[in-house]
């Protein structure tokens, strides 16, 4: 599968006729611009699964993208980061992610 | 991880029942500051699992809404250049600026190439020797700093063809100005991921200043609810604080590398904002040092701005109306035929309202 395509504001989508489309005259169809609804990739962590120096590649849900790690001190393969426009920009930190889980845990349970 | 423990039904019913109890029908408005939570906001229906008494805005968050015309114009003007080669990342080719749009110039013939990230574009520069590559830089601190890695290696490495226009943004600066401007806000959700290179103390100053709660929240339904649950306590116990639910990403200073190579690569300006206006040191600039990567130093003639009529786009970031009553919504303007910006980006509030709340 092709890695998702990058926005600016962290979208991504793996359309390309969204973006490389020229605009139609108006009334023809407009359904041939159907946009891949994928924002949720920013907010999923990917696993570091190759490092090269500065660079590597990340992984989520069998999809496999080039990243760089330019903006992270130590990173280590099996490390979830959050990938952003190319980049890892923050590690994930499983013990509050953890926490946070627990914390809705107990709201359920006080209901 | 499970990421779907973060959506758990039962959970965010849980969570939106705390919400309506502890709030006691007491109005309170909350504005959700960036782009992609107005965007799961609407994706996952999180307004239907508030009381009637908790309104949520949109915030100035979407980086292609807030560009101004000024910056799309001076990118066309670029692209009719001969020998360039402009690389954009994919939602700013239909913004609409004063009289065309990089979509539309690509049509033309122009060359302009959507990148993945910025190390593409600068892949790109190295491959294509007899021209001029120039990446347009749009983004708050969270995309920023991609950017300045790769001015950094177009100087370390001499890529002396590529540079960039710099219209990048920083987020606190607009959330001061809209804290004493017409909208009453009783707290804002903070964006997880220019928090996550800025840090949650970057945001100390509105609860000090202004004495109104901050909430760095996830991108999850229930992290979004739970932001909003963490805003009404605030707000019924009468003490504000900058609190951090997305404590799994985001840390108090931020990631300091980051940091390091941004302000290494980018000082701070004034800088124009649609709907907002020029605010002050709430831009960044290439620093003089990184002046050969500038692309501020090729002379073009840029159009005067000229907003679209009757688009209602800077009253709609600053939280003072719905896309709904703006007399395009809709009609002339749809997500494939935009009018203004905010119904171009995946993030912006309209195309949000379109995609969620029209069908
Ligand atoms: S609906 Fe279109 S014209 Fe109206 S404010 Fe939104 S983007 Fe602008």
């Amino acid at each position: 599968m092709k890695a998702p395509r990058q926005w600016a504001c962290g979208e991504s989508s793996v359309c390309e006729k969204t973006v490389r489309g020229v605009r139609l005259p108006r009334g023809l169809s407009r359904g041939w611009r159907t946009q891949k609804d994928s924002a949720m990739c920013l907010a999923i962590p990917m696993k570091v699964v190759e490092i090269h120096g500065d660079t590597g590649e990340v992984e989520t849900g069998g999809v496999r993208q080039e990243a760089g790690f330019q903006l992270l001190a130590d990173v280590k393969i099996g490390d979830y980061v959050i990938v952003h426009a190319g980049f890892a920009i923050q590690k994930l930190d499983e013990a509050e992610a953890l926490e946070t889980l627990a914390l809705f845990n107990e709201l359920k349970k006080a209901n | 991880m499970d990421q779907d423990a973060f959506r758990e039904p039962a959970a965010a019913q849980s969570i939106s029942n705390a919400i309506a109890k502890e709030a006691q029908g007491r109005p309170m408005v909350f504005m959700e500051v960036c782009g992609t939570h107005t965007m799961a906001i609407a994706r996952h229906g999180i307004a239907a699992l508030l009381p009637e008494n908790i309104r949520l805005i949109s915030g100035p968050g979407c980086p292609v809404c807030v560009t101004p015309n000024s910056f799309i114009d001076r990118a066309v003007a670029l692209a009719r250049l001969p020998d360039t080669v402009i690389a954009t990342f994919g939602d700013m080719m239909k913004v609409p600026g004063s009289s065309s749009s990089l979509d539309r110039e690509h049509a033309l013939g122009r060359d302009i190439r959507v990148v993945a990230s910025t190390l593409e574009a600068l892949k790109l520069a190295r491959k294509s020797p007899g021209k001029q590559v120039i990446f347009l830089g749009v983004g708050f601190e969270t995309t920023a700093p991609t950017v300045a890695v790769s001015l950094m290696e177009a100087q370390k490495s001499g890529v002396g063809n590529y540079s960039v226009l710099c219209g990048h943004k920083r987020m606190p600066p607009p959330m001061e100005a809209l804290s004493s401007g017409e909208v009453r806000i009783d707290g804002y959700l903070c964006p997880g991921h220019v928090s996550a290179i800025i840090g949650s103390e970057a945001y100390r100053f509105i609860p000090e200043r202004f004495r109104i709660g901050c909430v760095v929240s996830g991108f999850e339904p229930l992290d979004i609810l739970q932001s909003i649950l963490m805003l009404v306590r605030q707000v019924r116990s009468g003490r504000c604080s900058v609190e951090v639910e997305y404590a799994r990403v985001v840390r108090p200073a931020g990631n300091e590398k980051a940091l390091g190579i941004l302000s290494a690569a980018f000082e701070t300006c004034d800088s124009e904002w649609r709907g907002l206006g020029n605010i002050r040191g709430s831009g960044f600039k290439i620093r003089k040092t990184l002046a050969a990567h500038d692309a501020n130093r090729f002379q073009v003639r840029v159009e005067p701005p000229r907003e679209a009529e009757g688009c209602l786009c800077g009253k709609v970031l600053k939280g003072l109306v719905q896309p709904t009553e703006c007399r395009h919504f809709g009609k002339s303007c749809t997500p494939d035929f935009p009018v203004g910006p905010c119904m171009v980006s995946t993030e912006g509030t309209c195309a949000a309202y379109y995609k969620y709340h029209l069908k």
